[in-house]
């Protein structure tokens, strides 16, 4: 498992964009992708000491976010991993009692690989965002 | 059977922290304060520690009701 990104959830990927800037130096971001399917708008951010971001703006009625921006809980929301072997992955944590909150889905901002989201017992969500060989 | 059924709705009504509910089989996911997404989520996690079973990843993400959930822990 790899390290890949923090994910934090907000109401306006360019209003927390310059809020961020305060708080880190920012080296680069990607475009802004729309996620239909899950529901979410994502930019992600890199800063100089090489920590990557992700904003997560809700993107639609029913989407994963407004509840929490709503509550403001769980806005600092989850970290996210690349995985090789993804499906082993899954059923190794689901065998450890990490719960899933969603079913394996591909994600645009990952090129269409799978991603799914899941509880640690510790209480926090864990992303894991299969590998793409090709 | 029926013992597991009292057990499931007393373990229900003990996390979610609710008491006399009417039409316990009929609930679904979003009908009682707290059982949202997370609080689904966390609820198969204490039906599997009492029971001692485990879901499948898909049953996690689909079991939303109480007429499911009960289907398949009658199952196991």
């Amino acid at each position: 498992m790899n390290f890949h990104h923090i994910g934090i959830f907000v109401k306006k990927i360019s209003t927390a964009k310059k809020i961020l800037q305060n708080q880190i130096k920012i080296k680069s971001h990607s475009k802004i992708f729309k996620d239909k399917k899950l529901k979410v708008k994502i930019m992600f951010i890199i800063d100089n000491n090489k920590i990557r971001y992700e904003l997560v703006e809700p993107f639609g009625k029913g989407n994963p976010v407004d509840k929490y921006l709503k509550n403001k809980i769980n806005l600092l929301n989850h970290i996210a991993y690349k995985v090789n072997n993804f499906d082993d992955t899954c059923d190794y944590f689901r065998n450890l009692g990490y719960g899933f909150l969603i079913q394996p889905q591909k994600a645009v901002a990952f090129n269409y690989s799978r991603v799914v989201f899941m509880l640690s017992p510790l209480g926090f969500i864990v992303e894991l965002i299969e590998q793409n060989n090709n | 059977m029926s013992s597991k059924n009292d057990m499931i709705k007393n373990i229900f009504c003990k996390f979610f922290k609710t008491k006399n509910i009417k039409n316990f089989d009929k609930l679904k996911m979003g009908q009682v304060k707290g059982w949202d997404s997370l609080g689904n989520l966390n609820f198969l996690l204490k039906l599997e520690e009492k029971f001692k079973i485990r879901f499948s990843i898909e049953q996690m993400s689909e079991l939303k009701s109480i007429q499911g959930i009960k289907k398949v822990l009658i199952k196991k």
